[in-house]
C-alpha cells in the first residue's frame, strides 16, 4: 500500500509507517532534513500513514497521492519547484488536499504563488510551523 | 645666516662635534616647542627618545673614529621629543661639514605627524570600507538568513511539540523503554537543531562585528569551508560546489574574516554566473607553491565579458543589474594588504572564470631558515624596524 518503489530513489530519504488504521496518507515534500524529520516525527505521532521526500522529482516518480490524502509541499526545493509540484498536483482527476509551506518573505511567496491563480484550494503555511496548523489541517 | 634659515619651513640643527646645539631654526621651535636660546650649547640627545639619547654621543664619536655613516647624507625616518615629553616622527638627513672651527653636522628635520596620521587615516578607512562591504552583503542576503534560521526553528518547535504529545499520552499508558528512548532521541535532534541555528547566528556576527583587522594563524581550508557554507544560504542548491582542498597546508598569517570575505564575494560571483545554467558548478580549491597559498574559485559559467574585462577589479564597476561592483576591488584590496594578489582567468567561448588569490604564508620554521632574505616572504606588515638616531 505504500508509494515507495523498489529501490526508492537516494532523496526519499525517509518513509515511515504506522497507525494502519488511518486511512488518510500524508505527504510530506521538503527538502530541509530537519524540517522533513520534524514533521515527520509529528504526523507518526498523530498516527497517520507517512510519506517523505527530499524533492519534487522523487515524489512524482513515486505513486500519486489518493484524493483523500494529504500532500504538504514545500516551496522552495532546488530542481522542480513547489509551485510545479502543485500544479502537476492539481492536474490529477482527483486532487489531493494540497498545503504548501515556506518560509520564505512574504512578497517571494505571493511571486511563485501567483502562477497558481485559479487554482483554488491551495493553503499556505509559513514557518516557523507548529504543531496546532498541522493538526488543524487533519 | 640664522635669519636665512628661520625662513625654512624644515627644521634645521647644527651640532658640533661634541653634539652640542650650536643652531636650532624657528620651524625646529615650532616642531619641538623650546626657544632656541633654551637649547643652545645643550646636547642634541635632548631632543632624542631615551633609547637613542645614550647612544648618541656614541654614533658621533663611532662615525669621527671610523667615517662609517649610519645616518649622514641619508633621509631616515626617526622619532624625536617635544619639550612637553611626547614623540612626534620625522624625517632626517644629516649633512657634514669641515669648518675652522672643527666638524660640525647639519640636520634637516621635516616633521611627519601628519603625513602619519593621514597614513593611519587610511589604513582605518580601509577597514572600514571592508567591513561597510561585508555588511552590505550580508544586507543582500538579510531574507535569505531569516530563511534559513526559519528551517531550524521550524524542526525545534515541531520536535518539542512531538515529545510533548507522546509524554502526555504517557501519563495514561504509562513509560515503556522503547517509547522513551524515541523521546530522547527526538530530544537529540532538536538540540542538533538548535546548534545549527546557533552556528548560522555565529557565522554571521563574526562578519558585522567590528574590530580592527587582525593577524593571526589561520588554517585556509576551514576558513574557507565556513565561507561557503555561509555564501550557499538562500543560493541554488542545484548548483554543486566542489571542494577541492590542499592537503597540510602550513597556517595562514591573516585576518580570518577578511579572507572569508574574499571566499564569499568570489563564490557568490561564481553563483550568480552559473544561475539559470544547466549543470551549474563551482570548483574551490586550496593548493601550495613554494611561497603562496593559494585559493581558487572557478564556475562553469559563461566568463567574463570582454566590455567587463577591462578595469574589472574597479570599484562600481558592475555588469549587474543591481550589483554593487563592490565585491572584486573589496577582494582585491584584501588580498594586497596581506602582502597577496588577487588574479583572474577570465575564461570565456565555453570556459568559465576562474579567480585565484595567492596569499604569502610565513611558518616559523620557513621565517628562521630565510631569516636573511626577509621582507619579500615576511608577513604583510613588517614590524617597526628599529631605527637609530
Ligand atoms: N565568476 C564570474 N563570471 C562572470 N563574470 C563575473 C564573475 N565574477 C565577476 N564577474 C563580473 O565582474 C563584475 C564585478 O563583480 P563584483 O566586483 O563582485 O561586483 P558585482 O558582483 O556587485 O557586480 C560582475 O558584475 C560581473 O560582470
Ligand atoms: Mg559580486
Amino acid at each position: 500500500m505504500i508509494g515507495i518503489k523498489a529501490s526508492p530513489p537516494p532523496s526519499a530519504m525517509r518513509a515511515r509507517i504506522t497507525g494502519t488504521q488511518s486511512v488518510m496518507k500524508i505527504h510530506i515534500i521538503e527538502d530541509d532534513w530537519g524540517v522533513r524529520d520534524a514533521l515527520v516525527e509529528l504526523v507518526r505521532e498523530l498516527g497517520y500513514t507517512v510519506l517523505a521526500f527530499g524533492d519534487g522529482e522523487s515524489f512524482l516518480q513515486a505513486d500519486m497521492p489518493a484524493p483523500d490524502d494529504l500532500v504538504l509541499v514545500d516551496l522552495g526545493l532546488p530542481g522542480i519547484s513547489g509551485v510545479d509540484v502543485i500544479k502537476r498536483l492539481k492536474r490529477l482527476p482527483a486532487p489531493p488536499h494540497v498545503v504548501a509551506i515556506s518560509g520564505q518573505p512574504r512578497a517571494q511567496i505571493e511571486r511563485s504563488m501567483r502562477d497558481l491563480r485559479g487554482d483554488s484550494g491551495v493553503r499556505l503555511l509559513r514557518k516557523p510551523l507548529v504543531s496546532e496548523a498541522i493538526t488543524a489541517l487533519l | 645666516m640664522a635669519s636665512v634659515l628661520d625662513t625654512a619651513v624644515d627644521g634645521i640643527i647644527i651640532i658640533d662635534e661634541h653634539a652640542r646645539m650650536m643652531m636650532f631654526n624657528k620651524a625646529c621651535e615650532r616642531m619641538f616647542g623650546y626657544e632656541a636660546a633654551e637649547v643652545i650649547g645643550r646636547n642634541v640627545s635632548m631632543l632624542t627618545p631615551p633609547e637613542h639619547a645614550e647612544v648618541h654621543d656614541g654614533y658621533v664619536e663611532a662615525y669621527k673614529r671610523t667615517g662609517h655613516r649610519k645616518i649622514i647624507g641619508i633621509g631616515r625616518e626617526v622619532r624625536a621629543k617635544r619639550k612637553d615629553g611626547t614623540y612626534f616622527p620625522i624625517d632626517l638627513s644629516v649633512g657634514e661639514a669641515i669648518t675652522p672651527e672643527g666638524r660640525q653636522f647639519i640636520g634637516i628635520l621635516r616633521d611627519l605627524t601628519a603625513r602619519k596620521e593621514t597614513e593611519r587615516r587610511l589604513t582605518e578607512l580601509q577597514g572600514d570600507l571592508i567591513r561597510l562591504a561585508r555588511v552590505s552583503a550580508l544586507d543582500e542576503m538579510g531574507s535569505a538568513i531569516a530563511h534559513e534560521l526559519n528551517q531550524p526553528l521550524t524542526a525545534i518547535i515541531l520536535y518539542l511539540q512531538a515529545v510533548e504529545r507522546e509524554l502526555r499520552r504517557a501519563k495514561d499508558t504509562g513509560h515503556s523503554e522503547e517509547a522513551d528512548a524515541r523521546r530522547f532521541a527526538i530530544i537529540k535532534k532538536a538540540q542538533g537543531e538548535a546548534q545549527r541555528a546557533g552556528s548560522i547566528i555565529q557565522r554571521i556576527r563574526q562578519l558585522v562585528e567590528k574590530r580592527g583587522p587582525e593577524r593571526k594563524d589561520v588554517d585556509l581550508n576551514h576558513l574557507v569551508d565556513d565561507a561557503i557554507e555561509l555564501t550557499q544560504i538562500g543560493q541554488d542548491r542545484i548548483v554543486n560546489v566542489v571542494r577541492d582542498y590542499g592537503a597540510d597546508l602550513p597556517m595562514l598569517q591573516a585576518d580570518p574574516v577578511q579572507i572569508q570575505q574574499i571566499v564569499v564575494n568570489l563564490v557568490r560571483n561564481a553563483f550568480e554566473a552559473v544561475r539559470g545554467r544547466e549543470g551549474g558548478e563551482i570548483i574551490v580549491s586550496t593548493s601550495l607553491d613554494d611561497r603562496h597559498l593559494l585559493l581558487s574559485v572557478e564556475d562553469n559559467g559563461p566568463g567574463i565579458a570582454a566590455e567587463m574585462l577591462d578595469g574589472l577589479f574597479q570599484a562600481f564597476k558592475t555588469g549587474k543589474r543591481s550589483g554593487m561592483g563592490l565585491g572584486l576591488a573589496i577582494s582585491r584590496t584584501i588580498a594586497q594588504s596581506h602582502g597577496g594578489e588577487l588574479l583572474v582567468d577570465p575564461g570565456g567561448s565555453d570556459r568559465g572564470a576562474r579567480f585565484a588569490v595567492r596569499l604569502p604564508f610565513l611558518s616559523a620554521q620557513l621565517s628562521a631558515e630565510s631569516a636573511a632574505d626577509a621582507g619579500t616572504l615576511k608577513g604583510p606588515r613588517p614590524s617597526e624596524p628599529k631605527r637609530e638616531v
